[in-house]
């Protein structure tokens, strides 16, 4: 009884613990853009599953980070920060680029590997790929701190 | 009490020819095999598992004869175009783990297939970068193609 307790005293002094606040680096490369693209973004999930990129299994949380596109292009690398639950284990991630912009008054986001794949149902032509020039729109893989 | 076989012998004799023109026959005849991946394909043709495949986008294409489907095929492929999400004949599909068991390569190989590289640098986790160009230089409509 007396331990019972102290578990319950224990669980009540112990405040919430805080979530795990982590991030991702991310390296971005983007050229020759639409003009109606003016800002572009990252997001990243993290999963307790070492599958999880592919079968969505033991999704933790994410997190995004917005860029501004220039003339077009931005070069550099953003750090993606991502909130999970204090327990929670991450093993693996999965990052996407997205682009966002404007279709007459409306203001789109949309994955840049669904937008510029002449095979999704997604394709707009503006958003097409240079031919020949190298594209990963998508990342994923084991994660470790 | 002993029993004479030999009236069964024709029997089994056809039943094995029998088995052997369907096992031929299916070894012949050719099937559909599909993949998915976890990203567009780093080239639109690539032969893995003795088969000709290919890529457009995420999906991969092929036709082979005997419809069957092995791990080694599909790290084949996974080390030529990049991760694979699914990997299918009209007759079998390779289950999780045996996908699982088929990127394992290709995480190994990092030069090969960077979007699985995803090593620390100095106690960070950093990821392969994102890659995409347009057809507007400088982001201009002025000599765009469209």
């Amino acid at each position: 009884m007396r331990r019972a307790i102290g578990v319950l005293a224990l669980a009540v002094i112990t405040a919430p613990a805080a979530a795990q606040e982590l991030s991702l680096d991310v390296p971005v490369r983007v050229a020759d853009l639409h003009p109606s693209v003016t800002v572009g973004s990252v997001t990243c999930a993290l999963f307790a599953d070492p599958d999880g990129p592919r079968n969505n299994l033991g999704y933790l949380g994410g997190g995004s980070k917005w860029f501004q596109v220039k003339g077009g292009g931005y070069a550099g690398t953003l750090s993606v920060p991502l909130k999970i639950a204090p327990q929670a284990v991450p093993r693996s991630y999965k990052c996407a680029l997205f682009i966002i912009f404007k279709d007459g008054d409306r203001t789109l986001t949309a994955a840049a590997s669904r937008v510029s794949d002449p095979n999704m149902m997604e394709y707009r032509p503006p958003f097409r790929r240079a031919p020949g020039s190298p594209f990963l729109g998508e990342v994923s893989g084991a994660f470790s701190r | 009490m002993r029993r004479d076989m030999r009236p069964h012998l024709p029997l089994a004799v056809i039943l094995c020819a029998a088995f052997a023109a369907a096992s031929s026959h299916a070894q012949d005849r050719r099937y559909a095999y599909e993949a998915e991946l976890a990203a567009a394909a780093t080239r639109s043709s690539a032969r893995a598992g003795g088969v000709d495949w290919s890529c457009t986008g995420t999906r991969c294409t092929a036709e082979a004869r005997g419809g069957a489907v092995s791990v080694r095929g599909c790290s084949e492929l996974a080390r030529a175009v990049g991760p694979v999400t699914r990997y299918a004949s009209e007759l079998r599909q390779l289950g999780e783990k045996e996908l699982a068991e088929c990127n394992q390569t290709v995480a190994a190989a990092p030069a090969k297939a960077p979007a699985l590289a995803p090593k620390a640098a100095a106690g960070r986790a950093v990821t392969p970068e994102l890659t995409y160009t347009g057809v507007w230089p400088g982001g201009r409509e002025t000599g765009a193609k469209q």
